[in-house]
């Protein structure tokens, strides 16, 4: 292999790697990407420019994103921000055999929490790194022209079932972050602290 | 018949009725969950501070250990949500517990394994106990636990 080929094969292996090397930042272009849902449909995210979109980190195994979703802020929060005209993806980046991960644990919470949104696998963890996901339930709602507007926790209640939010007054920053852009405001809180599981990456 | 199965009858209620005696609460008595409990990956004990006096602001302590791997979750709002059964006076239904006191993981000196957490009361009129369910978290690299243990402590008479 000469030089140049070398060098060339060199790019081409970094470039997701370079693509993906800082996580998506308030206000840049998010990052786009195909991933597939739980019946094998793919969804690609550069299809829904023109839409809200909000993604949400998700692991079924993890008390915090069970807590959200059977008694906290998650609870119907994407059919309700589906009655808005948002779309909402929740995304597993939990390698295979890790907490959470894989088809039939997210088909069983997606029946039991009577989830109607996508649920895209990304077993290689790609799109979690490329948002800088670190944590299980953890927020990024996209603008309608494709650019990330908020990234951080569903709520300030660290306790995922909103018990104890900080402050003492319960704020749900992904849902404020959406009536901010459905109302045309910019959105006041751009960026919160996720809290929750961290997410079961491949190492 | 009755005649024959009358020793048989009387060996059962002999065996049954110190079993009864010993977990039957005293006429007035009220049960109380444990003052200590564990699992594989965490103890949690409630201690109550002495004296008490009735109307005056006190502080029992939550002792959590996390073990087996796990460290305790310092980011999870820990809390005490008191029950009927409490004689005491708190602040709200779901009190914050704040650290007082921690301890490193043996071997893992940047992780917490040891944690005093402090639960303000104000002590009623009579025998002071505390009744309720304390929540709280422990985490592994892998996993994390969010566990909601009752917990219950008379003050000595």
């Amino acid at each position: 292999m000469s030089t140049r080929s070398l060098a060339a094969a060199l790019l081409l292996a970094a470039a997701p790697l370079a693509a993906f090397a800082a996580p998506a930042e308030v206000g840049q272009p998010a990052p786009d990407f195909t991933l597939a849902d739980l019946d094998g449909k793919p969804v690609r995210l550069s299809d829904l420019k023109g839409r809200i979109v909000v993604l949400e980190w998700f692991n079924p195994g993890c008390p915090y994103v069970v807590a959200s979703h059977t008694r906290g802020s998650l609870v119907d929060a994407a059919a309700r921000a589906s009655k808005q005209g948002v779309t909402w993806l929740a995304i597993n980046s939990g390698a295979p055999g890790k907490q959470g991960a894989g088809l039939e644990v997210n088909r069983a919470a997606r029946a039991e929490w009577k989830l109607a949104h996508p649920i895209l696998l990304d077993e290689a963890g790609t799109v979690g790194r490329a948002y800088g996901a670190t944590n299980t339930p953890h927020l990024f709602v996209i603008d309608a022209a494709g650019r990330l507007a908020y990234r951080g926790a569903v709520d300030n209640s660290p306790d995922g079932e909103r018990g104890a939010p900080e402050g003492g007054t319960l704020v749900e920053y992904a849902a404020v972050a959406v009536a901010d852009l459905l109302a045309g405001r910019p959105v006041k809180v751009a960026s919160t602290k996720a809290y929750g599981c961290g997410v079961k990456y491949a190492k | 018949m009755a005649h024959r199965l009358a020793p048989a009858l009387a060996a059962i209620l002999l065996t049954v009725a110190p079993a009864m005696a010993a977990d039957a609460a005293p006429s007035g008595a009220v049960a109380l969950p444990p003052s200590r409990q564990e699992a594989a990956a965490w103890t949690v004990a409630l201690e109550l501070p002495s004296p008490l006096r009735a109307g005056v602001p006190a502080t029992a302590t939550i002792r959590l250990t996390a073990r087996a791997g796990h460290h305790v979750n310092l980011e999870y709002p820990a809390a005490f949500k008191p029950d009927e059964r409490a004689t005491a006076t708190f602040s709200g239904g779901r009190i914050p517990l704040a650290v007082a006191a921690s301890g490193p993981c043996p071997g893992r000196p940047g992780e917490t394994c040891e944690v005093a957490l402090a639960l303000p009361f104000t002590p009623g009129a009579g025998r002071t106990r505390l009744s309720g369910t304390a929540l709280f978290s422990v985490c592994t690299a892998e996993r994390c636990l969010i566990e909601r243990i009752a917990l219950g402590a008379e003050a000595a008479k």
